[in-house]
């Protein structure tokens, strides 16, 4: 009976949730998806993705001679599992743009500081001619969290950021081949997980979380991770930001920027003006949106509205951002100069 | 602690362990008085106090009515102590709706917070002690003599929080005999407990995740989104009250002890008085037995049953939550309670057109749709929420679209189980089985256990009736 009730939650697990852990472990990155691996994502939406063999979701990595080679260096919303690939805002960019191989080297759970080794990698592989480093309002948080080992020099300069994937999740390391086999084990032990994050009880779903401003120290830590940072990314391409504001709605297809995206937004336009960055704001373009089609630019009829990560409308409104970015480029190889 | 817990799994095997080494009555009852407490103290220590001052105090007056013969002095014994029960349930349910509605009326604007803290359960544990003491008066049951016995019927942790409301008449006589903690008892109660927790996280916390954004910011949707967030409430609301009363029965079960059954498919009722006599069965008799029939009830004539009938509803609505909306959710309820009965007094020559399945299926589905919009008062914050709801639900509303699947999906289970219910009665009747060794007892649980493990949502939402 046992085994019988185990084999039924291992088929509607497979059919319905999840795939058997597609995931290994990387001492810079934490956990990437295997080469080649295939992701089907219910949680939110529904997609069906194959990694290449970076374990990013793109299709096999390959250099443009001519043209620009941009990476897209983001988390989870840059990953876009959610969606299915050619809905995603790097394909939708590329499949706009006749100049660029465009390369999602989003991943989830990455934040500002394992950037610079992503780069490497991709780097490593192919000619990068740009990066975009898209950001979201929750990446000030998830920097300061996974901030690792800073060492500053006499004159308090930030000189190195030492990201060393912590040895965690032992139990999954020694039980590699169950969740590496079973879809059912693997979503049992992400449920035992987050249960014993203590995930905090939901009453009442509100639009009205309240704000606090990040303390001083907070704020120069973060400046000078994303000054690191960036200048780190420089060595290899020139780099710019995108950022993903969220959105307050009202009705009639009337939205703000909420109080917290608005906040982060200024921050990173005055970081990156100080490191010469350009940097631009999707925050108009899902407005846009919404007015429009009024359906928000994030969240999944599986999900939630107007909560979580870009659907296919967000995508094509950042996608729109890359493009009017890239374009004029583009444009001046057409007529022969210079990308 | 909510049933569906860690903390409270842990809680209960340790009780059931206590109970299994501790084979004496009366060792057992201060285990399951003690167990009361710490799981009533595990939300709040303070308001342990509460519970206990309001049992002695109940107990004493009960002491002193039985003690006298005098029957003006039996009254007074009982108004006092009535009075003293409504009036801690006045003070921490009220004070503030009262103070706030004062001043309302006085165009004055409320900008104070009294601070009062409402203690979980407050409603469920002044009835019990209420109806104990009224029945009591009215030499219905014997005095309880043991303090102990008659804290333990007001504390029993199963049903402590949020009922069934249990009589002194069926609990206090389950405490005269053996406590019995049988296998037999374990695996019924086991089963029950583990329909109530499917109905609970698989079904309402799932619904929960969808009906909490519509109800907070109705003036955002479509109208078919609204009708599809009404839909997924009055299914939400169903399943986890009645899931919550179903794993109190069977905690119940499992310790030795019957609980009444506190819901019967409300949702298949063909009128609204039938509606009550299925939902929330326990508040609906109890309204009935202490309100509505001491009121008068039908005896005084029709005019005057209409307004029994509109005062009970309207106390029920109040005793649901210091709130205007539910004010008008009770008055809406009686009215038409009210006009059901006319229409059952006027065509009471017509039983025959009433037996055919169109006149069935045209009352089902007219009861059906009342009751469901009368969830919208029930369910949102304020009146403005409920305008902006009602307007776009009935106006046709632009706005944003969201038809879940997994609502859909649920709603279509729900749909299933009922008309199983409905058709096939003998296909749920299995269960609960006293035979664990049954292979579709067996499969059954085992289905239901992956089914909550799989699929219910790890936020899981406290339940919905703890608020009142």
């Amino acid at each position: 009976m046992t085994l019988l009730c185990l084999l039924i939650g291992e088929v509607v697990t497979r059919a319905f949730i999840t795939s058997p852990s597609p995931a290994k472990s990387d001492p810079e990155l934490g956990w990437v998806y295997r080469p080649g691996v295939e992701i089907f994502h219910t949680k939110e939406g529904w997609g069906r993705n194959q990694m290449n063999a970076l374990g990013l979701n793109d299709s096999p990595l390959h250099e443009i001679p001519v043209g620009q080679n941009i990476a897209i260096l983001g988390d989870s919303f840059a990953e876009a599992l959610q969606v299915d690939r050619q809905d995603n805002f790097s394909e939708y960019a590329e499949a706009q743009l006749s100049c660029a191989n465009v390369v999602n080297a989003g991943r989830s759970g990455m934040a500002l500081t394992h950037f610079p080794a992503m780069a490497r990698r991709l780097a490593a592989e192919i000619r990068l001619d740009l990066i975009y480093v898209v950001l979201n309002s929750w990446d000030f948080d998830d920097t300061l969290q996974h901030a690792g080992k800073l060492t500053y020099d006499d004159d308090g300069q930030l000189i190195d950021i030492d990201v060393q994937f912590r040895q965690q999740h032992s139990l999954r390391r020694k039980a590699a081949v169950i969740f590496d086999n079973s879809a059912l084990a693997t979503h049992l032990l992400e449920r035992l997980k987050l249960m014993l994050e203590g995930r905090t009880v939901q009453t009442q779903a509100t639009n009205t979380q309240s704000f606090e401003n990040p303390s001083d120290s907070e704020l120069r830590q973060f400046a000078d991770i994303f000054g690191f940072v960036t200048s780190k990314l420089s060595e290899i391409a020139p780099v710019k930001i995108v950022y993903i504001p969220r959105l307050e709605y009202s009705d009639s297809g009337r939205s703000t920027l909420s109080e917290d995206s608005y906040y982060y937004q200024e921050i990173l336009r005055e970081l990156s003006l100080k490191s010469d960055i350009q940097f631009a704001s999707v925050g108009s373009n899902f407005q846009n949106a919404y007015a429009l089609h009024l359906k928000p630019p994030v969240g999944f009829h599986n999900a939630g509205i107007k909560m979580g990560h870009l659907n296919e409308l967000g995508h094509a409104a950042v996608g729109k951002i890359l493009v009017e970015d890239i374009a004029p480029t583009c444009a001046n190889l057409a007529f022969g100069g210079e990308g | 602690m909510i049933f569906t817990s860690l903390s409270f799994l842990l809680f209960f095997l340790s009780v059931l362990l206590l109970l299994a080494v501790f084979k004496r009555q009366a060792a057992r009852t201060y285990i399951l008085l003690i167990a009361s407490y710490v799981f009533y103290g595990w939300w709040s220590p303070v308001f342990v106090l509460l519970i206990l001052v309001t049992s002695v105090w109940a107990w004493a007056f009960g002491l002193l009515i039985d003690r006298t013969d005098d029957e003006v002095k039996k009254s007074r014994y009982l108004f006092v102590s009535v009075a003293f029960s409504l009036g801690v349930l006045a003070y921490y349910k009220y004070a503030e709706f009262l103070a706030q509605s004062f001043y309302a009326a006085l165009g004055w604007q409320w900008t104070y917070d009294l601070g009062i803290v409402l203690p979980v359960g407050i409603s469920f544990f002044t009835f019990q002690t209420l109806s104990y003491s009224i029945d009591l008066r009215k030499g219905k049951i014997p005095v309880c003599e043991s303090p102990t016995k008659f804290m333990l019927f007001v504390a029993f942790f199963p049903q402590l929080v949020a009922g069934p409301i249990v009589r002194a008449s069926d609990f206090l006589p389950q405490l005269e005999k053996k406590i019995r903690i049988s296998s037999k008892n374990i695996v019924i109660g086991a089963q029950l407990f583990l329909g109530g927790a499917l109905q609970k996280t698989l079904i309402a916390d799932n619904m929960s995740t969808f009906v909490d954004p519509i109800f907070a910011e109705p003036a955002l949707y479509s109208a078919e989104t609204l009708w599809l967030g009404l839909a997924a409430y009055s299914i939400q609301i169903f399943c986890d009250f009645c899931g919550y009363s179903l794993m109190a029965i069977g905690i119940a079960k499992m310790l030795g002890f019957d609980l009444p059954e506190n819901f019967r498919m409300p949702y298949l009722s063909r009128s609204i008085t039938e509606f009550w006599r299925r939902w929330h069965i326990s508040l609906s008799s109890w309204l009935r037995d202490y309100l509505y029939i001491a009121l008068g009830g039908n005896r005084k004539g029709k005019a005057r049953m209409y307004s029994h009938l509109m005062i009970t509803m309207l106390l029920g609505g109040l005793w649901h939550g210091a709130s205007w909306n539910f004010v008008l959710w009770g008055a809406l309820h009686g009215i038409a309670l009210a006009i059901h009965k006319i229409w059952d007094d006027r065509t009471r020559d017509y039983s025959e057109l009433k037996a055919t399945p169109l006149y069935s299926s045209i009352a089902w589905l007219s009861t059906l749709t009342f009751a469901a919009l009368l969830w919208i008062p029930f369910r949102c914050v304020d009146f403005p929420t409920m305008q902006v709801y009602v307007s776009r639900l009935f106006g046709g509303a632009d706005g944003i679209d969201w038809i879940n699947p997994q609502v859909i999906t649920l709603l279509s289970v729900v749909v299933i189980w009922h008309l199983i219910y409905q058709f096939k009665p003998a296909v749920l009747a299995k269960f609960p089985s006293d035979n664990p060794e049954r292979f579709g007892v067996q499969f059954a649980l085992g289905i239901s256990i992956f089914a909550i493990i799989l699929f219910a949502p790890l936020q899981t939402s406290p339940f919905v009736y703890f608020q009142f």
